[in-house]
C-alpha cells in the first residue's frame, strides 16, 4: 500500500513523496521527484506503492506501465499515453486527464473521482471496481469497455460514449448527461435510479 | 515494513473481501470471508500470509458465508459484533473497542442502521465500511427507523473522521472520505439535514 504518513509541513494533509519527508508541494527537489516518478511511469514496468501528488505529468509514454497500490491524486496528466496499462487500487482522483490516450487498459479498484477527463479515449478496457464518481466528462469514449460495479455517480458527462459496453452493476445515479450514447450496451443492467 | 491490502471479489454475493498483513508475508488479518474460493487461498499463500485473524463487518450471508470453509484451512480468531455466527465462537467486539491484531492497531466503530451489528474498521488510514457506507451510497435498510438510526450514527461517528482516509467497503469501488463527502447523494442529505438544524 503507498504510504499513509503527511506531510512535515505542520497542517499539510498532503502525501509525503517517496523518498521525501513532504509532499510534492512542499519538496525542496521538485524537478528531482517529478523526473523520477516520471521515469518511473514510463518505465513499462510494474512499478508499486508510489506516491506524488499535486503533479503535472505531459507527454508520456506509459504504455503497459502497472500501476499498483499508487498514489497519484490531484494530478495533472496532459498527452499521456497510457495504453495497455493496469491500475490495482491505484489512487488518481481529483486530477486532470487532458488528451490521455487508455486504451485496452485493465482498471480494478482504482479511485478516479472528481477528476476532469477531456478527449480521453477507453476504448476497449477492462473497468472493474472503479470509481468515477463526480467526475467531469468531456468528449470521451468508452466504447467496448466492461464497466462491471464502476461507480460514474454524480458526474457530468459531454460528448462521452458508452457504446457496446457491459454495464452490469454499473452506477450511473444522479448523473448529468447531454449527448452521451450507450448504444449496443446493456443499460438495463446498470442502475440509473 | 509497510501495511499491505489486498482486494478480492466474489462472485456468491458480490462481496469485497480484504486481506491485510505486512509486507513480505507473515500473520494477516481477513475482512469479510463472503466466499472462500481457490483464487482468495492463491492469493493468501502466493504472499506467504497465514490466517491469524477475520474481522466481520455485519452478520449478513454475503459476508460470513466462507467462514466455514476458511476455518477448515486455518485457525484464525473470529471478531464480530455479534455474539455468534452459525455457532462458530466469535470475539466479541464492542464499540470504541481498539483490537491489536498481527502488529496492526484497529478501532471498532460500531454503526447500527443497515444491521444492529454494524461494525467499521478503521486501520490507519483505511476505514473498512462493509455496508455502513458504499462508493456512491448508504447502506440499505429494512425501514424508516433503521434508516434514520444509520444516518444519526455516520452524521455523528464517520463524518467528522479525517477526510483523507481511504473507504474500502463491502460492495462496489473503493474511495475516499472526502469523495463521499462531495459526491455522495445520500450522504449530501445528511450533510445538510445536520447544517439545518445547527441554523
Amino acid at each position: 500500500m503507498f504510504t499513509f504518513k503527511t506531510c512535515a509541513v505542520q497542517g499539510c494533509p498532503g502525501f509525503v513523496c517517496n523518498g521525501h519527508d513532504t509532499c510534492f508541494r512542499h519538496c525542496d527537489d521538485q524537478a528531482g521527484a517529478l523526473a523520477y516518478s516520471a521515469g518511473r511511469l514510463a518505465s513499462h514496468a510494474r512499478i508499486d506503492d508510489m506516491t506524488i501528488t499535486n503533479a503535472e505529468f505531459q507527454d508520456l509514454d506509459c504504455a503497459k506501465t502497472q500501476i499498483v497500490t499508487c498514489n497519484l491524486g490531484f494530478c495533472t496528466f496532459r498527452n499521456i499515453d497510457f495504453t495497455g496499462a493496469k491500475f490495482v487500487t491505484a489512487s488518481l482522483d481529483f486530477c486532470l486527464f487532458d488528451r490521455c490516450r487508455f486504451l485496452d487498459i485493465d482498471s480494478r479498484y482504482s479511485v478516479f473521482a472528481g477528476s476532469k477527463f477531456i478527449d480521453c479515449d477507453f476504448t476497449g478496457s477492462m473497468l472493474l471496481h472503479t470509481n468515477f464518481t463526480g467526475c467531469d466528462m468531456i468528449q470521451c469514449d468508452f466504447s467496448s469497455c466492461d464497466l462491471y460495479y464502476s461507480n460514474y455517480t454524480s458526474a457530468h458527462l459531454r460528448d462521452v460514449r458508452f457504446q457496446d459496453c457491459n454495464m452490469k452493476k454499473a452506477d450511473f445515479r444522479y448523473t448529468d448527461r447531454r449527448r452521451v450514447t450507450f448504444k449496443y450496451s446493456n443499460y438495463e443492467e446498470a442502475n440509473f435510479v | 515494513m509497510s501495511m499491505k491490502i489486498f482486494q478480492h471479489f466474489s462472485v456468491v454475493g458480490f462481496c469485497n473481501t480484504y486481506l491485510i498483513g505486512q509486507d513480505g508475508g507473515g500473520p494477516a488479518i481477513l475482512i469479510d470471508p463472503g466466499h472462500v474460493d481457490v483464487e482468495l487461498i492463491e492469493l493468501i499463500e502466493e504472499h506467504h500470509y497465514t490466517i491469524d485473524h477475520v474481522l466481520i463487518t455485519h452478520r449478513h450471508d454475503a459476508h460470513v458465508q466462507g467462514l466455514g470453509t476458511l476455518l477448515k484451512i486455518y485457525t484464525p480468531e473470529v471478531h464480530a459484533a455479534a455474539a455468534s455466527i452459525y455457532d462458530y465462537h466469535v470475539s466479541e467486539v464492542t464499540d470504541n473497542q481498539t483490537l491489536h491484531l498481527c502488529g496492526f492497531e484497529i478501532d471498532a466503530i460500531h454503526i447500527p442502521g443497515h444491521s444492529l451489528d454494524s461494525m467499521v474498521f478503521k486501520l490507519d488510514r483505511a476505514l473498512f465500511t462493509g455496508d455502513v457506507i458504499m462508493s456512491g451510497r448508504i447502506g440499505s435498510t429494512s425501514d424508516i427507523m433503521e434508516r434514520e438510526l444509520l444516518r444519526k450514527a455516520i452524521r455523528k461517528r464517520l463524518l467528522s473522521l479525517d477526510e483523507n482516509l481511504l473507504l474500502f467497503p463491502g460492495h462496489g469501488a473503493p474511495s475516499t472520505l472526502k469523495i463521499e463527502k462531495m459526491f455522495n447523494p445520500e450522504l449530501l442529505e445528511i450533510i445538510a439535514a445536520t447544517a439545518e438544524l445547527i441554523m
